[in-house]
């Protein structure tokens, strides 16, 4: 509509101009003119046509641009600006295009004259005007509007217009699928590439030849253990190994980097001790050491035409656990007692048989003997070394025995022997060297020394208390590495301290007279069996039963001779009477003590005596904090429980066991101290009036000021924040740089207690992963994170309770809480005052009291 | 809007009003004119077919209004049940008295799709997810049987607030889960404090069971041995700070493992004290109290009395400070004042008022009897007067109990302890009552050995044992730091925290709205809650402060998954940030306390509500097919039109 509208204002306009024609010409201008306004429209939409083409092509342009920054990781606002100069640059350069400023009339005109032979090259006549053309060109005019009129009516004119530049699109649309093509496979390529390098460090190898990473392809050990274990050789694929001491490790392992052979591969331990692996012919490299401590490795590699020198490793960590070789172990099963005493009317002789057993082998064993002759100040001592007259093999274990005469001795009725037996193994190149604890036999003579049992067990308690602990701390340490241990291992080991265990026990049985004692117990104490007649739940705090027992006490060591206690039977030594037990009543209980008070004519003692305990007995009645015997005692009793439990493998039920036997023990030992009133001359207490008014001149300081004195042990506080380190969110995916440097602390600590705890090697495997990945996520181990947080919880020590405060929040109106008191005080004055002013009438009064109930309440509140 | 017993017709608009109108007018006139064509016709079927005009007429209106019909006229009754339904005692509901209450069908919907039915029932079953959604589609629901663990209270109110009417519920509940039925924990430590966890559980073993706790590393710390349905605690102390993972095992006499489930703590470091000892004598006592808290990071200024003016001071772990003389700058300094009778007593008049008014500001005195004090109680200051002590016939020695928590007092160590020849004055009770006079250590038969009092802000104790320094020297320093941990926590001036969390009852768990209160005299708008383990789980939780306590300020927050969640707190126009974390476990844990807990919310409600066998009568209508009606007036409309084109003379 809009077309035909400005065709017919051209009509209108341009008909005055053709006033001075005839009428005819008249309307053949006017119908020219139409035509030509037809032509023009056709050009008009030609020309739009291929404005939007060129639009088209610069977006096109535009897109291409807007894909290859893309990657160039600019701002947003810089791409867009940079993307839309692109497009309005495209289109500009386009829209100069010859092609495209030649689009006009004319140019048509001539078209149509290349397009229709008919036209007689006289297509461009119609737009001249008549006054310029002659009479002839005017005909010819005329001719060729009506053709031209002709192909307008039968759309002839606007088949021959140019169609649609198609071709125009195709260096833009090339462009931008090349583009697109670059954008999808070349970038992530090139920039996965460069990822890869700068985390893992690698040198950029010649990649023509090798285009994997270089990594561990095969594997295989061969482990041979030293000579003198006599084991064989064994070989593993498996990197992570457990291997003797001294043994000799060969690696040969193969890596795919076989066409890169200029490539020198190195083994890499904890300390950074590099070791060249040799390249052989198979293409494997190969490595031999000789193994001494725990440590862990990793492979690493140099490229020699690098100038990177410095290795670059491989991300798997192995681990290397030595077991050591351990001591020969001695027993001695003949004589079980540390102390032999031969009477003179025996015979001098006595056995010695003992049982060694060693991992590998004994080299040899001996007798240390020390002869002690004479008394008193004239002691003499002769050191002499015997060695056994028999051995026998038991599978596991060989038994030493040997007979001996004391007069073989050259001892006399008096003197003294002392010896241990000395046990070497085989190690090589030193063997090492275990002793015996030291048995006393005594040649007695006439004058017979009895020895208190106080005084005795006052000489060796010392001794004890630290095979007690030490039993607890290797128990602990036990039931930490369970997990890693093998089973056999693990019960091996629970056993050797059930042994542990049970030499202890006996120990302190003898003393106490235990049955299972195989020599006489001393004649001054008759202990009758473990039996304990504490009821549980009395309190013992009153001081009646110790009162009592003391009496007791002198009553057994008095009276020497005991009587048989078989029919009484305690169901639970360690937890007192659980019912039933049987006893056998009379006069006497079983050990001997009389239950009838003498002094009672009426009988009723002997009636009750018939029926019940006497508490008063050392062996039955409560516990007195007072006496040492019946604190060993419950000890004892309570080893049993936990030597069955470590027979039986459970530590962990043992544990209990061996921390009450450790505190009974602790309190025997307070117990038998004996605190004796000083006597003599006993000073007045200080008046008061004399006291602080002392001579100050050897004072040199009035104050003294200590700082950092916090005990914090360097483990302590290694685990302590290792472990906050590994809890700590922030770090999973990054490690800060505070939890590198302790983790790397940590790392270096848990590889020096490998040395004797082989077991936290694969920890600090573990520490030394987690610092190489920089994270705490480990893709090839899960676990690993869990399994180091326990095994640092284990090693913690417990802590003792701190000297905090208690945290609270202040009200919001804690300040008005202030004015509060602030206004009371000012109101007890302001009474105060009226008090005073009003004299003895009218008195107003607020105690103290009701002024801190106040106080209280805005307190609470 | 027009009830009709069984329909039920909203409110007309006015365009409906005037259709009806049109379709009445046209009813009207084409009756009329049937009537007038039909004259020939037999009066039945002029009737008949007058009463077809009428039904499409009818149907046409029915079109127009939309009428709905009422579709129950009783309550219906619905039976649910949990996972772990008990098929006996589902046979053992009543279904006839169930069908004749309920007068309809019943349904049967259950809350687990893994679970079905026995066919015999031959019911119509249907499985939901979510319970509390199908009472918004089941609004005139007034009576539920529920078969199983029970519903939580949460769940019965929100059903409540869906429901046109109180729902009545019959419960039937299933066997009770083995496990633990009741458990509590304080999930914040301070490190060297116990954990403790209290209990109850619930086994099918008749004999006796244990409890066993066991730490992060898995080796067991404790046990205890126990019957069914009987109550425990046990204690272990964390050795590091951070977020650990205990675990609290049921094994059965066998020692067959029945249940495990997971104790989340959080351990962190408070602040060490700040204490002041001032002594008129050295002493073991105060020795070996100054070698604790300085091997443990606590500050410490030990003032001794050598002469009649003058003390010899020793800082420990204190750079300086204000003043070295027994001024009110130097009591504000300091959180305890440990002092022995004598030095009490030897205070001048000035120096009481002032030590008067910093335990009324706070302070926390701890003065150790000695004999001074007993001789010369009457020179006691009047505010301390309530705590005085008196002397007794002897000295003697006690196992001193103390508790940790308020819950109980223990003995962690059962070793004798000398107590000097006295005891506190008999308590006035409302003076007990009024200065919050406390026990804070006792003896197995109750008495006293350490008391404390409330003075203003602070804190006064005096304690009957001097000779603590014991435990050291025997070789138990475990015992000797706890008691004196426990008692500086409990009569120190506490440390000022801006903000809070206060405590929540465990366990918390997946998918449940949580709820978390901040205890803060500082002003906050909202908490960040982030998931540890998947930090793209942040949600953004708007505090409100509360109405009765002007410093809470609480929030809610849906957990997604389990784990730890951590909460932070920023203080409004301020750089503060407060951290804290919150543990949230999984659906299929604590499955025994859960079900316990629904029992007894369903049980409180039965409680409230009464069986009754009136049963609300409920509306409910339902819309009517409006195809019906197009059918039948198409129907009618042409039957009508075949007859004037076919049956009728021209």
């Amino acid at each position: 509509m809009s077309q035909k509208s400005s065709l017919e204002n051209d009509l209108s306009d341009n008909a005055s101009t053709d006033s001075y024609n005839s009428n005819g010409m008249n309307e053949s201008t006017d119908s020219i003119q139409v035509s030509i306004d037809t032509l023009n429209y056709y050009l008009r939409r030609y020309k739009q046509k291929k404005q939007l083409a060129y639009l088209c092509q610069a977006i096109f342009y535009a897109v291409t641009g807007f894909v290859l920054i893309s990657f160039l990781d600019l701002e947003p606002i810089l791409q867009y600006l940079t993307v839309s100069i692109i497009g309005i640059f495209s289109l500009s350069l386009l829209l100069k295009r010859q092609s495209y400023r030649a689009i006009s009339l004319e140019n048509f005109l001539e078209h149509l004259n290349r397009q229709f032979s008919e036209y007689q090259e006289s297509a461009q006549l119609v737009n001249q005007p008549n006054e310029q053309l002659s009479l002839l060109k005017q005909i010819q005019k005329k001719f060729v509007y009506n053709l031209i009129e002709r192909d307008i009516s039968n759309g002839q004119i606007k088949k021959v217009l140019p169609a649609w530049p198609w071709k125009d699109f195709l260096i833009p649309l090339v462009a931008l699928i090349i583009s697109l093509l670059v954008s999808w496979y070349v970038v992530p390529k090139f920039s996965s590439e460069e990822f890869t390098s700068r985390n893992s460090e690698p040198e950029k190898l010649s990649q023509q030849d090798d285009k994997l990473a270089p990594k561990l392809t095969s594997s295989l050990i061969q482990i041979t253990p030293p000579q003198y274990t006599k084991l064989p050789s064994i070989e593993l694929e498996d990197l992570n190994l457990e291997i003797l001491e001294g043994s000799q490790v060969e690696w040969s392992v193969q890596f795919n980097s076989q066409n890169n052979k200029s490539l020198q591969w190195l083994l890499i331990d904890a300390d950074n001790n590099q070791y060249e692996l040799t390249l052989q012919d198979d293409a494997r490299y190969q490595l031999k050491l000789n193994v001494q401590q725990t440590t862990f490795y990793r492979f690493g590699f140099v490229d020699p035409f690098s100038q990177h020198q410095e290795p670059t490793m491989l991300d798997n960590i192995y681990s290397i656990a030595v077991i050591r070789d351990q001591l020969p172990k001695i027993r001695l099963a003949e004589p079980s007692q540390t102390l032999v005493e031969i009477p003179k009317s025996e015979e001098a002789n006595f056995n010695i048989e003992a049982h060694i057993e060693d991992d590998f082998g004994i080299n040899s064993v001996s007798i240390l003997a020390s002869v002690a002759k004479g008394s008193g100040e004239a002691v003499k001592f002769r050191d002499e070394t015997f060695m056994f007259d028999s051995f026998e093999n038991l599978g596991s274990k060989s038994v030493y025995k040997k007979s001996w005469s004391l007069k073989s001795l050259g001892m006399e009725p008096g003197d003294e022997v002392y010896f241990s037996v000395i046990a070497l193994d085989n190690k090589a190149p030193e063997p090492q060297r275990n002793k015996s604890s030291s048995v006393i036999v005594r040649w007695l003579d006439d004058e017979i020394v009895e020895t208190a049992v106080e005084g005795i067990q006052i000489r060796f308690i010392p001794e004890f208390f630290r095979s007690q602990r030490q039993i607890i701390i290797e128990t602990e340490q036990l039931i930490a590495d369970r997990k890693d241990l093998f089973p056999t291992v693990f019960k091996e080991k629970s056993v050797d301290l059930g042994f542990s265990q049970r030499d202890l026990k006996e120990k302190y049985g003898q003393y106490l007279g235990d049955e299972f004692g195989e020599g006489p117990a001393p004649d001054s104490v008759e202990m009758h069996g473990l039996a304990d007649g504490y009821h549980g739940g009395e309190d013992v705090a009153q001081g009646e039963a110790s009162a009592g027992l003391a009496s007791h006490l002198e009553h057994l060591l008095e009276k020497g001779d005991g009587d048989d206690h078989a029919g009484h039977n305690h169901s639970d030594p360690a937890g007192g009477h659980t019912g039933g037990h049987e006893h056998q009543h009379g006069s006497e209980d079983p050990f001997g003590n009389s239950m009838v008070d003498s002094s009672d004519l009426s009988g009723a003692s002997e009636l009750i005596a018939q029926f019940a305990h006497n508490h008063g007995s050392a062996e039955i009645g409560p516990l007195s904090k007072r006496d040492p015997k019946s604190w060993m005692k419950r000890a004892v009793s309570v080893m049993w429980q936990a030597e069955l439990h470590l027979m039986m493998h459970e530590p962990e039920k043992a544990l209990p066991y061996e921390y009450e036997a450790y505190q009974y023990l602790k309190l025997a030992r307070q117990a038998e101290k004996i605190y004796v009133k000083r006597l003599g001359f006993e000073p007045p207490p200080v008046k008061e009036s004399n006291r602080l008014t002392g001579e100050l001149k050897d004072i040199l300081t009035y104050e003294t000021s200590v700082e950092d004195i916090a005990d914090e042990s360097a483990d302590a506080s290694i685990i302590s924040v290792s472990y906050q380190a590994l809890n700590d969110p922030e770090n999973r995916n990054k490690l800060s740089k505070n939890a590198k440097k302790q983790l790397s602390l940590l790392r270096d600590r848990l590889l020096e207690l490998s040395e004797t705890r082989p077991v936290l090697i694969s920890y600090a495997a573990t520490v030394e992963k987690v610092l190489v990945a920089d994270s705490l996520i480990l893709n090839d181990c899960d676990q690993c994170i869990d399994s180091l947080q326990a095994k640092l919880w284990q090693l913690a020590k417990r802590p003792i309770s701190l000297p905090n405060v208690r945290g609270e929040v202040l009200k919001s109106n804690i300040e008005s809480a202030q004015e509060f008191l602030n206004n009371i005080n000012q109101l007890n004055s302001l009474i105060l005052q009226t008090n005073d002013d009003l004299g003895d009438s009218g008195q107003i009064e607020r105690s103290g009291r009701q002024e801190s109930i106040l106080k209280s309440e805005v307190r609470n509140d | 809007m027009i009830d009709l017993y069984l329909f039920h017709i909203a409110p007309l608009s006015l365009s409906k009003v005037v259709s009806l109108a049109i379709v009445l007018f046209a009813f009207i006139y084409v009756s009329i004119s049937l009537r007038r064509s039909l004259s020939n016709k037999s009066r039945s079927y002029r009737l008949g077919l007058i009463a077809l005009n009428f039904l499409a007429g009818l149907s046409l209106a029915a079109l127009i209004v939309s009428p709905a019909s009422l579709q129950y006229a009783n309550t219906s009754s619905l039976l649910i049940t949990s996972p772990d339904y008990d098929l006996e005692l589902l046979e053992s509901i009543d279904y006839e008295e169930v069908f004749k209450l309920g007068g309809h069908d019943i349904n049967l919907y259950h809350s687990d799709t893994s679970v079905s039915f026995d066919e015999a029932f031959d019911s119509d079953i249907q499985t939901v997810q979510n319970i509390q959604s199908l009472f918004w589609k089941l609004p005139e629901m007034s009576r539920l049987t529920i078969v199983g663990d029970g519903l939580s209270q949460s769940v019965l109110n929100e059903i409540n607030q869906s429901l046109l009417q109180p729902l009545s519920v019959a419960f039937k509940p299933s066997k009770q889960k083995a496990g633990f039925s009741r458990v509590n924990w304080t999930q914040r430590l301070n490190l060297g404090n116990y954990l403790h966890i209290q209990g109850l559980i619930h086994s099918t073993d008749p004999r006796v069971n244990s409890v066993a706790l066991i730490d992060p590393a898995g080796d067991q710390v404790t046990e205890c041995k126990l019957l069914s349905d009987e109550s425990f605690s046990i204690s272990a102390k964390p050795r590091l700070a951070g977020r650990h993972t205990y675990q609290i095992v049921l094994k059965d006499s066998k020692q067959n493992e029945i249940v495990r489930e997971a104790i989340d703590i959080y351990v962190e470091h408070l602040a060490q004290a700040k204490l002041l000892v001032v002594q008129s004598s050295p002493s073991f006592e105060t020795k070996q109290i100054q070698n604790w808290a300085a091997e443990n990071g606590a500050q410490l200024m030990l003032q001794t009395q050598i002469s009649k003016d003058k003390y010899i001071t020793r800082l420990t772990n204190i750079k300086d400070v204000r003043s070295r003389d027994f001024t009110q700058d130097l009591l504000d300094e300091f959180d305890l004042l440990i002092m022995d009778g004598r030095a009490l007593l030897g205070l001048t008049t000035e120096q009481k008022q002032m030590l008067r008014e910093a335990v009324e500001l706070g302070l926390g005195l701890f003065v150790i009897a000695d004999q001074e004090l007993i001789d010369q109680k009457q020179n006691l200051p009047s505010w301390m007067a309530p705590i005085a002590i008196q002397q007794t016939e002897e000295s003697r020695e006690m196992v001193p109990y103390w508790s940790d928590n308020l819950d109980g007092f223990t003995a962690p160590i059962e070793s004798f302890m000398p107590i000097i020849a006295a005891d506190f004055i008999p308590e006035n009770q409302l003076t007990a009552i009024q200065t919050n006079m406390r026990t804070l250590v006792q003896a197995s038969n109750g008495w006293p050995i350490v008391k404390s009092l409330d003075v203003g802000l602070g804190r006064v104790t005096v304690s009957l044992m001097r000779e603590t320094y014991r435990w050291v020297t025997n070789g138990d320093r475990t015992s000797h730091s706890h008691y004196w941990q426990n008692v500086i926590s409990k009569a120190a001036r506490p440390s000022e925290s801006p903000l809070e969390l206060q405590q929540i009852s465990y366990p918390l768990f997946k998918g449940q709205r949580t709820k978390f209160c901040i205890e803060s005299r500082l002003p906050i708008d909202s908490a960040t809650v982030t998931s540890a383990t998947m930090p793209d789980d942040e949600q953004v939780v708007h505090l409100l402060r509360g109405e009765n306590t002007l410093s809470r300020y609480c929030g809610y927050f849906w957990p997604n998954q389990a784990g730890w969640y951590r909460v932070n707190v920023s203080v409004s126009e301020s750089d503060q940030h407060y951290e804290d974390w919150i543990s949230i476990s999984d659906n299929d844990e604590w499955l025994a306390l859960q079900q316990s807990n629904k029992r007894r919310d369903t049980l409180r409600y039965i409680q409230k509500q009464s069986l009754s066998s009136e049963h609300h009568k409920t509306k409910m209508y339902q819309p009517i097919n409006q195809w019906i009606f197009w059918w039948i007036f198409v129907l009618c409309a042409s039957l009508v039109w075949a007859e004037n084109k076919y049956m009728r003379d021209e």
